[in-house]
């Protein structure tokens, strides 16, 4: 089943291409690396799918669902800036989400926040940058949706919390959803991923399976990634 | 939803709101007491009482500016800065997101507007005015005289357009804030531009509207006695202020719609 | 047990050279039941897509079967096992003996080092210690005081200088884990288990074996 489809992808800003004729097709059931370095378009692709921009040209589907509210029930996006009301508490955004979205299981927030040693009780701009990411991130999580977009899920996190993150990612693997994830970190994540996408200035240069690269080039994807965009 | 919505929307904002009212609560309950104090017909409680009105006054505008562009602020940390990440993601359609904003920033300026009328009306009472002699038939002379309506009927009109007018109020900013959103740089400073663009073209076109009808009835040669002149003056004034009011809250409103409906465009 | 996945080589032959392993070693016995994809993804920390080609691909040359409600077994085929297991050690034994032609021994020059090597081992009891931070293997040695000139089976302890890899690849020095041989004998039926053998019940300890 295909999750996602992007066809031909645009997205212009006056005279700067942020992406360029960007299609791409993502099954169910992977862990999709989007790789590429800084002003690559990593992040504009993952907000225009989530409903934040408004492409220049081109389409993009959830699901077969166009980018509005339908897709937006089957998509959670993790950005990579806090975004939460700062005068909120952790409790009451787990309120908030519980609110507002069918899928989100507080039982399993509050398990992770308890993992993560976070106080529910704690304002959120009381929070230090990395603990506030992990709520976002644990609030992200949480949902049962069916494509998830995590902009840099593990950069301002402690490497014992990027273990647990990505145990926390398998774990939540299931057949009929799957996980886009950007990250610059990838000798902590490649091991996870089963789909790699490489980008550049706003294009896509590869998208493959992970271990048909290892096999192919002999080499981690890190590696890879360091000779092909070698500065 | 959109009751959801709206429910957030106030948890967020009853606090700061709550205590800008209550601070004005308590400064007209002061108002009050000092003025029944300053009662006695003393130079200096006179002055006193002079100066407190003036201050009062000038308190009372700056809680109502303070409430109208803390909505407006609302509006624009919540949709368009890292909190936009978050409300436009949500399975939500862009209509349900303004009148959320809409509904709970309406009650809030109506709200305060309201406060602010009672208490006015307090301190008048307060001031023992109404306790002089024939103030009462004083007044009502001096309404027909200047607006040419009994009170009741004057103050109906007036709550109205008051209301009408924190309805166009609060349009006029949230509509500043979308347009600033179409430009591609500097959007805060450009809703900021379009809010004073729309007020100053709106005082404009409120004024020739309603200098217009006493000026025709100038120009047709009903001067004569100045009562009547007034009467007329100012009799019209009400009417018409409501309905540009009206159009203008209209025109914001429908333009406010179209504008959420594009595809937000968030940095 | 961690288990140190290489990212240069496709992570899915490396689960199914561990699991191999694990079960030469004896830490599965023959009818054993795995965990279920999930709970190994989760262990390895590898993506369940991954986890599955590996154990779909043990299935398919018999080393593991799958009953459809209860999950995967590991054979009952104890000479598939066995088979297994010298097909590992020959290929083990044959890139030593390459890399040590390398080094211009010859073949006296290996067999006294070997027994030198097998008889200073006997003394030393493997014993758990880490090497230089490193996590190692977690396969059990068992020290052999035999070398079979007989048969052509040459069991050979682990050099810590080379990792052994099978499936061919070329044997390059790595700063990385070092993985060891595995020599564990399930089997009772060997006449020729000398004293330091470890019985199964020390298998799967984290050991390394440190040549002086």
């Amino acid at each position: 089943m295909i999750l996602l489809e992007c066809k031909n992808l645009t997205k212009q800003y006056g005279f700067h291409t942020a992406l360029s004729h960007v299609s791409l097709q993502v099954g169910s059931g992977h862990i999709v690396g989007l790789l590429g370095p800084n002003g690559s378009g990593k992040t504009t692709l993952l907000k225009l799918i989530a409903g934040l921009l408004a492409p220049t040209a081109g389409m993009a589907y959830v699901m077969g669902e166009p980018i509005g509210i339908g897709s937006k029930r089957l998509v959670s996006y993790l950005p990579d800036h806090p975004c939460l009301g700062g005068h909120m508490r952790v409790q009451e955004a787990i309120h908030f989400f519980e609110d507002f979205y069918v899928d989100f299981s507080a039982d399993c927030a509050h398990d992770m926040l308890d993992k993560l040693d976070i106080d529910p009780c704690c304002r959120i701009k009381s929070l230090s940058k990395g603990t506030a990411e992990k709520v976002q991130l644990i609030l992200t999580m949480s949902r049962q949706a069916s494509l998830y977009l995590l902009d840099e899920p593990i950069a301002g996190v402690d490497p014992a919390a990027r273990d647990y993150i990505l145990r926390t990612i398998i774990s939540n693997y299931n057949e009929n959803a799957s996980i886009l994830i950007s990250t610059h970190l990838i000798s902590d994540i490649e091991n996870i991923l089963d789909e790699v996408i490489f980008i550049q200035h706003g294009s896509i240069r590869a998208h493959c399976p992970v271990d048909s690269i290892r096999q192919q080039e002999g080499k981690s994807i890190d590696s890879i990634f360091r000779e092909v965009f070698r500065c | 939803m959109l009751a959801k919505l709206i429910k957030y929307e106030w948890k967020a904002s009853y606090k700061t709101l709550t205590a800008v009212n209550l601070t004005s609560a308590i400064l007209t309950l002061l108002g009050c007491l000092f003025l029944r104090l300053a009662a006695s017909s003393r130079e200096e409680g006179i002055l006193l009482s002079i100066l407190f009105i003036v201050f009062y006054t000038l308190s009372l505008s700056a809680f109502n500016l303070v409430t109208q562009f803390y909505i407006y602020f609302r509006f624009y940390r919540n949709f368009y800065t890292a909190e936009g990440y978050l409300m436009h993601t949500l399975p939500v359609t862009p209509l349900q997101l303004l009148h959320s904003k809409l509904i709970v920033g309406y009650l809030w300026i109506t709200l305060n507007s309201l406060l602010n009328l009672l208490a006015l009306a307090a301190l008048t009472w307060s001031s023992g005015l109404l306790e002089l002699p024939n103030a009462y038939t004083e007044l009502l002379i001096l309404y027909r005289y200047t607006f040419g309506a009994s009170p009741l009927q004057f103050s109906l009109l007036f709550l109205a357009s008051m209301v009408i007018s924190c309805f166009s109020t609060l349009m006029m900013g949230y509509l500043s804030i979308l347009l600033g959103q179409l430009v591609e740089k500097y959007k805060l400073g450009a809703a900021i531009g379009f809010f004073i663009a729309l007020y100053l073209g709106s005082q404009i076109i409120a004024s020739l509207v309603t200098v217009f009808p006493s000026v025709l009835q100038a120009l047709s040669g009903r001067l004569g006695y100045y009562g009547q002149f007034g009467l007329g003056f100012y009799g019209g004034i009400i009417g018409v202020v409501c309905l540009t009011q009206l159009l203008f809250g209209a025109a914001f409103y429908a333009i406010c719609l179209f504008l959420m409906q594009r595809r937000v465009n968030l940095d | 047990m961690p288990w140190n996945l290489d990212s240069d080589r496709p992570i899915f032959i490396q689960i199914i050279d561990r699991i191999q392993a694990d079960i030469i070693a004896g830490c599965y016995q023959p009818g054993d039941k795995l965990p279920s994809v999930r709970e190994l993804a989760q262990d390895a920390s590898v993506n369940p897509n991954t986890m599955q080609k590996a154990l779909s691909e043990l299935e398919r040359t018999g080393l593991v079967y799958s009953q459809r409600t209860s999950g995967r077994f590991i054979t009952e085929d104890r000479e598939m096992i066995r088979a297994l297991r010298e097909q590992q050690g020959q290929q083990i034994a044959l890139h030593f003996l390459e890399n040590m032609k390398k080094l211009g021994y010859g073949k006296d020059e290996i067999l006294a080092l070997l027994t030198q090597l097998l008889e200073t081992a006997l003394h030393n009891q493997p014993h758990s210690t880490e090497t230089h931070g490193h996590s190692a293997e977690t396969h059990t040695h068992s020290a052999e005081t035999h070398v079979y000139s007989a048969e052509t089976h040459t069991h050979s302890a682990e050099t810590h200088v080379y990792s052994a890899e099978t499936h061919g690849h070329s044997i390059t020095p790595h700063a990385q884990p070092y993985n060891a041989a595995v020599h564990a004998q399930p089997e009772q039926k060997q006449q020729h288990k000398s004293s330091a053998q470890e019985s199964l019940a020390e298998a799967c300890k984290i050991t390394t074996w440190r040549i002086p």
